[in-house]
């Protein structure tokens, strides 16, 4: 016997095996694993290539080092995944809702905090996975690539980086639970984000908030002290405040 | 389709007691605002347990706002609704175990199969593998499914809406709660829905909103008339017939319609007289009287009597001195 919880559990990891979700974050994620340990290493080349037809220009380009892999791909997870999070992260109840599905779920005895904390779960559980497997390609590729380089910082910086990314898919599941549709989810959370990148500018801020892991992955495989306790500590109970506003907000919403 | 027999109500995680004697929806001063727009105001109706009852309105008479409410997808802005003893507001886990629900366009899970969208809305209520595997193979059978391996996404409309009365018949509901279930149906899946609904009379309380009057007249023992938000009529369909007729009606066919008209002028149990070539409507005030004065009367005009029926006020004639519109 299965009781609502666990059954809803397994139909959020079927319909993510099942429907484009495993495509969207993960192929993005495993896509930049490869290519930017790839890209990395070419980059001397395409320079050169570039500028080989112009007489008199010499560009010097150190070797690239395992250190530019890991910092290349770092910069991809801060820009391009954490847009697709956004993204991902706005359709997470408003699909449902616009399906026609929440109601035929809701009107079984299964809560809506359950619905909601179970769908940002099953986002969380992809994000994770999805993450460490393309962390561990990169290091792989890296390797392949360039030789044994420190592995330690980046590890740190990707763990750093997925704090950000937990607190940042939980802000979209409250929005995608409180407003009417994923597009202006979409813009809403563009738009924070934009406003903790700004924060990043004002030390005290950004030392006391989530804005401080935004800075810290970029300092950390450098090599720089950066102070990460209150940033951390803001950011996970961010999260867990996002996420119960969710549930509060969702449970106010009539379907 | 084949009308198998719905599920008998044996679930597996028990569903909290129906409270003895409760009738199966009361609503209390029921009203429903959005901004300044009243959907309800004031709404009392009371539906006594296994009936089926029709609930009939215009479009836009706050139909499925109601049934919103009773599935607690929607808050009441005022009053209280009550589904076999047990407040919707305050427990609604309770209600939600002994209702099945669906709604005018029900939203599936495209990827999904049939047995696989049966088997997940029964987990949803608990039930074991044993009762799954049951439920969902005369469900599947009820709804004419049974065998088709397709996905819900390539499903007709007609496909969807016969799923969808079959998952919220899963849990073997005390209360079924359908807004317009055939509305999208073609005439065979209609009647398809329409005999599994009748099937369920005196077994489970069927709450069927619908503006299609002839469904209704079909399978509903009682109906409530719902107009711009308030109750206007609650009644048996015999009764609320009976009630609205303004006397009762007789079909006459005799050779001579206009001999006959000239023959009753004046008599006090006629109320009304039309005729249509040879057919005469007749309007009676007192059946009793007419029963035995029209023969009489016939004979002594020297008219032959061709045919002679009872006319019954149809429901549609009450559904619109009720709302005083057309029907939609």
């Amino acid at each position: 016997m299965s009781g609502p919880l666990t059954t809803f559990a397994a139909k959020e990891g079927r319909e993510t095996v099942k429907t484009w979700r495993l495509w969207v974050l993960p192929g993005i994620l495993l896509f930049l694993a490869l290519s930017s340990p790839v890209l990395t290493k070419l980059t001397p080349e395409i320079v050169r290539a570039t500028t080989s037809s112009q007489s008199g220009v010499v560009i010097d380009i150190p070797a690239p080092t395992a250190r530019d892999s890991y910092l290349q791909f770092m910069g991809n997870l801060a820009q391009l995944v954490t847009l697709a999070v956004i993204i991902a992260g706005a359709a997470t109840i408003s699909s449902e809702r616009r399906a026609g599905t929440a109601v035929l779920v809701l009107t079984k005895p299964i809560s809506r905090a359950a619905f909601v904390v179970l769908k940002a779960g099953s986002q969380l559980v992809l994000l994770v996975v999805a993450t460490v497997v393309a962390a561990a390609l990169c290091i792989v590729t890296t390797v392949l690539l360039f030789g044994s380089g420190s592995i330690g910082p980046f590890i740190e910086t990707t763990a750093l980086w997925l704090v950000f990314a937990t607190m940042v898919l939980m802000l979209m599941v409250l929005l995608s639970a409180a407003m009417r549709g994923q597009a202006p989810a979409i813009g809403a959370g563009i738009a924070l984000w934009i406003g903790l990148l700004v924060f990043t500018g004002f030390p005290l801020i950004r030392d006391h908030s989530p804005a401080g892991l935004m800075a810290a992955s970029d300092a950390a495989l450098k090599g720089r002290d950066v102070a990460l306790l209150w940033p951390i500590a803001t950011t996970v109970i961010a999260a867990a405040a996002l996420l119960a506003a969710a549930v509060w907000a969702f449970g106010r919403r009539e379907l | 389709m084949s009308v198998a027999a719905p599920p008998s109500p044996a679930p597996a995680q028990p569903a909290p007691p129906a409270i003895p004697g409760a009738p199966a929806v009361e609503l209390h001063g029921l009203s429903k605002r959005y901004g300044r727009k009243a959907a309800l105001e004031g709404v009392e109706l009371t539906v006594p347990a296994g009936s089926i009852f029709g609930f009939l309105g215009p479009n836009g008479a706050g139909k499925t706002t109601t049934l919103r409410i009773l599935g607690g997808l929607a808050r009441p802005t005022a009053g209280r609704a009550v589904v076999l003893g047990h407040d919707v507001q305050s427990a609604t886990n309770d209600v939600r175990r002994l209702i099945g629900f669906l709604p005018d366009v029900p939203g599936f899970y495209k990827w999904m199969t049939a047995p696989e969208f049966l088997r997940f809305t029964g987990g949803l209520f608990g039930l074991d593998d044993d009762t799954l595997r049951v439920r969902v193979a005369a469900l599947l059978d009820l709804a004419g499914l049974a065998g088709v391996t397709t996905r819900i996404g390539a499903y007709s409309r007609g496909m969807k809406q016969r799923l969808g009365v079959a998952q919220a018949l899963i849990n073997a509901p005390r209360l079924l709660l359908l807004d317009e279930p055939t509305s999208a149906l073609d005439p065979i899946g209609r009647k398809e829905v329409l005999d599994m609904i009748a099937a369920l009379a005196g077994r489970t309380t069927v709450f069927f909103s619908t503006h299609i009057l002839a469904d209704v007249e079909r399978v509903c023992d009682t109906i409530a008339v719902l107009d711009r938000g308030h109750v206007v009529e609650q009644a048996a369909i015999d009764d609320l017939k009976r009630r609205h007729g303004h006397g009762q009606r007789l079909l006459l066919e005799v050779d001579d319609p206009a001999r006959l008209a000239a023959a009753l002028a004046g008599a006090p149990w006629v109320a009304g007289l039309e005729s249509d070539g040879a057919v005469v409507r007749l309007t009676v005030a007192d059946m009793a009287t007419a029963e035995r004065a029209l023969p009489a009367a016939i004979a002594a005009a020297g008219l032959a009597l061709r045919r002679l029926e009872a006319d019954e006020v149809s429901l549609e004639e009450v559904f619109v001195e009720l709302v005083g519109r057309s029907v939609p």
